[in-house]
């Protein structure tokens, strides 16, 4: 399935609600996350997408419009390339953040009580067909 | 790219000295009674009143530092303006310090400004330095950039672990003077602190080549120096070193990250009220079984144990790595035994019937621990269960 497009934004979704490691570890968690892809090598738009999290369960993705407005607690911005890292577990999301090469917005002391979760997502992730652009 | 950060580090006898030569007139010192009835506090103001240097004194530090504890201390600290903080005590101490530090510089700042994203602490320093004189071998609070600090939450009380690379003191003194007179329980305790942070630094997502090196060395002193201090509390050698090992192990869990005995040890102590040292030594040799056993031949672990072994000439360069890190549990427990560690849950005065009550609120603690993330291995809401009675009755991970 090819990165980004809304049958590998729902495919995800499932990854994350099929993943019982998450579900145990996120089983407090509540609070939802905008993505923002930014333009990179050979992405040469914005993409945003809203991930719904609730009590240990993804409850939707989906893309967001050029200009919608969306509710979320989290905000998690970086370059296509960083992201790409992150699917392939070659940078973690934590660490990613700490040297700048994402940048987060929100509460940061809910989320670094949701560090073994946030790994979980990206873990979740191994387990969807990506193609790469 | 990684990074190692680290403060500069003053030691051996006579290392307080070096006090004469840091700028600064106004001292604003953060300790505790424990430090100021065992004379601790009147060894650090003589050296003041010495070099010319004044002081107002906070001494209201308590074990397991409340937030609230911080915020008061960081009144007064407001109120004083010092160019200088000087943390004087254990881990509670210098942690309640960072805190302090980072109010002092920043007054609209709350504890929860405190994180590894907010980027202004990297300017930390303008208004005061901070000094660390760690008076107990053990936490390695002095060296790192994080500050455990405690908050009630419906009921539970839980760690809070606060953490930004512009926390690292900007110096830490480490003077035997302040550790010799340790008691040989807290000895044991703050030693196996070292121990866990120094073997756990060793695998954990984050390890380095500099942590490495610090770690190894740490645990070599430890396993030296740790039976001697613990029979003879004045033999200053074994002091000195113990007390520069806590150090190296603090930079190197600092720069590579600590894993699941302390995720296990914290909770378990957020819990029952028991000492940090006891809880994360006591689950040491679980964690590290754990990892052994992990079914993930990407688990680093055994390779990792196994030259620790080599290197420290517990077992034959030629041996297999299985049986080369089976040593370093067998040496572990050898430990224990030589300084009359406790090495199952059940014999700190925990009941089965208190843990198992308690056990649904002790993992759900664990998942919200980031040092949970930095294993090697992941443990399931069943594992962390099974890790906590196997600990409890001190039976071998088999699983």
């Amino acid at each position: 399935m090819k990165i980004l497009t809304n049958e590998w934004l729902d495919a995800f979704g499932q990854a994350i609600n099929d993943n019982p490691a998450y579900k145990e570890s996120a089983s407090w968690w509540e609070g939802d996350m905008i993505c923002v892809i930014e333009p990179d090598g050979p992405l040469d738009h914005e993409v945003r997408f809203l991930l719904g999290l609730f009590h240990g369960d993804c409850t939707g993705v989906r893309l967001l419009e050029e200009g919608e407005e969306a509710e979320a607690e989290f905000t998690l911005s970086g370059p296509y390339g960083n992201w790409v890292k992150i699917a392939k577990k070659e940078l973690d999301t934590i660490q990613g953040v700490m040297s700048g090469k994402l940048r987060l917005v929100g509460n940061m002391a809910k989320l670094m009580r949701a560090t073994r979760a946030a790994q979980e997502i990206v873990n979740s992730l191994q387990n969807v067909e990506t193609e790469f652009l | 790219m990684w990074y190692f950060y680290s403060p500069n580090i003053i030691y051996g006898e006579d290392a307080i000295d070096f006090l004469e030569t840091i700028k600064g007139t106004k001292c604003f010192i953060i300790t505790d009674k424990i430090i100021e009835d065992l004379g601790y506090l009147k060894i650090l103001t003589d050296k003041l009143d010495k070099f010319g240097k004044n002081y107002e004194v906070f001494n209201g530090v308590e074990p397991d530092p409340k937030e609230e504890i911080v915020l008061t201390a960081k009144e007064q600290c407001l109120s004083y303006k010092p160019d200088l903080i000087i943390a004087l005590g254990g881990g509670s101490v210098i942690d309640t310090s960072k805190g302090v530090w980072v109010m002092y510089e920043y007054p609209d700042y709350g504890i929860d400004d405190i994180h590894i994203f907010n980027n202004d602490l990297y300017e930390l320093g303008k208004k005061a330095k901070l000094i660390a004189m760690p008076t107990t071998s053990g936490t390695g609070a002095d060296a790192t950039y994080a500050a455990v600090i405690s908050r009630e939450n419906d009921g539970v009380w839980q760690k809070l672990i606060q953490a930004h690379k512009g926390l690292v003191p900007t110096y830490s003194i480490l003077d035997p003077v302040f550790p010799k007179g340790m008691p040989s329980s807290l000895t044991v305790d703050t030693g196996m602190d070292v121990l866990a942070h120094s073997m756990e630094a060793l695998v954990a997502n984050g390890r380095n080549e500099f942590s490495n090196a610090l770690a190894t060395k740490a645990i070599e002193l430890v396993f030296r120096y740790l039976p001697i201090a613990y029979k003879n509390g004045s033999d200053i050698e074994a002091r000195d070193n113990l007390h520069q090992a806590a150090t190296m192990a603090g930079l190197a869990f600092s720069n590579g990250n600590v894993h699941l005995g302390h995720t296990m040890g914290h909770c378990l102590g957020a819990v029952f009220q028991t000492p940090h040292g006891k809880c994360v030594g006591l689950m040491l040799r679980y964690v590290t079984q754990y990892c052994l056993n992990n079914p993930n031949e990407d688990d680093p672990s055994t390779k990792i144990y196994s030259t620790l072994a080599k290197q420290l000439g517990w077992t034959k360069w030629d041996d297999s790595d299985q049986k080369a890190a089976e040593i370093v549990l067998d040496k572990l427990r050898e430990l224990y035994k030589k300084v009359g560690f406790p090495e199952k849950i059940q014999d700190i005065e925990i009941s089965k019937e208190d843990l198992e009550n308690n056990l649904e609120s002790l993992v759900n603690l664990c998942f919200q621990d980031a040092s949970g993330s930095m294993s090697p291995r992941l443990p399931s809401k069943a594992d962390f269960e099974n890790l906590y009675r196997y600990a409890y009755e001190g039976k071998n991970i088999d699983f």
